[in-house]
């Protein structure tokens, strides 16, 4: 595996997953 | 399976709403994170016929992975820590059924488990692959599991709703490669 294509699986991963995170917290936070 | 991981993650993250959201989505990509970083090291080829991730990905590998991260919440419920350790080994149960090649009971392993359906699985149907049909019902049945636990813990609705598009639309980006 290149190291082109683990920071394109790495923030395949990342990104989405952050945005999932911070949507399920932010319902923690404001309730 | 890559959407289906999300979406495994935000099932367990509706049923178990104490467990950390962060923690259960990095368990539901632990060994594909394992497998990056040997497949940089040279230790697990990704390409060819030289693919092997039986370090990554075997069934013991995957249930210790698990295991090891979820000792790491022992502080919190046991509910929690079970989550944890789910959220890893939903990965092997999502990767099991089609997969670039029969994932190993542990490394090296002769014994291998899983029906050889990658070839299966690529062969088109309905504009996709059947592979990506199968994660899409996969990912239908984890999105119902979210949704009914996430009612029960009140989250909002906007929320589920924006939570389920957003691990559709992943899936149906896979589509354009």
């Amino acid at each position: 595996m290149s190291v082109h294509d683990a920071i394109i699986q790495i923030l395949l991963i990342v990104l989405p997953g952050l945005i999932l995170v911070l949507m399920q917290e932010s319902n923690r936070r404001s309730s | 399976m890559y959407a289906a991981h999300f979406a495994a993650a935000l099932a367990i993250k509706g049923q178990v709403p104490r467990a950390p959201a962060a923690a259960v989505m990095l368990g539901a990509f632990l060994p594909d994170l394992v497998w990056v970083a040997l497949g940089l090291a040279g230790i697990e080829p990704s390409q060819g016929p030289a693919f092997f991730d039986d370090w990554s990905h075997s069934l013991v590998m995957v249930a210790v992975f698990g295991a090891v991260y979820a000792v790491g919440f022992w502080q919190k419920p046991a509910a929690v820590m079970f989550a944890v350790w789910l959220s890893v080994f939903s990965h092997f149960l999502l990767d099991v059924p089609i997969h670039p090649k029969n994932i190993a009971l542990f490394p090296h392993s002769a014994a291998h488990l899983g029906w050889g359906l990658w070839s299966f699985g690529q062969t088109p149907w309905l504009g996709a692959t059947k592979y990506w049909w199968v994660e899409m019902a996969v990912l239908s049945v984890l999105a119902v599991v979210y949704i009914q636990g996430a009612r029960k813990a009140r989250i909002p609705s906007n929320l589920m709703a924006a939570s389920c598009l957003l691990v559709l639309g992943l899936h149906l980006l896979g589509l354009l490669s």
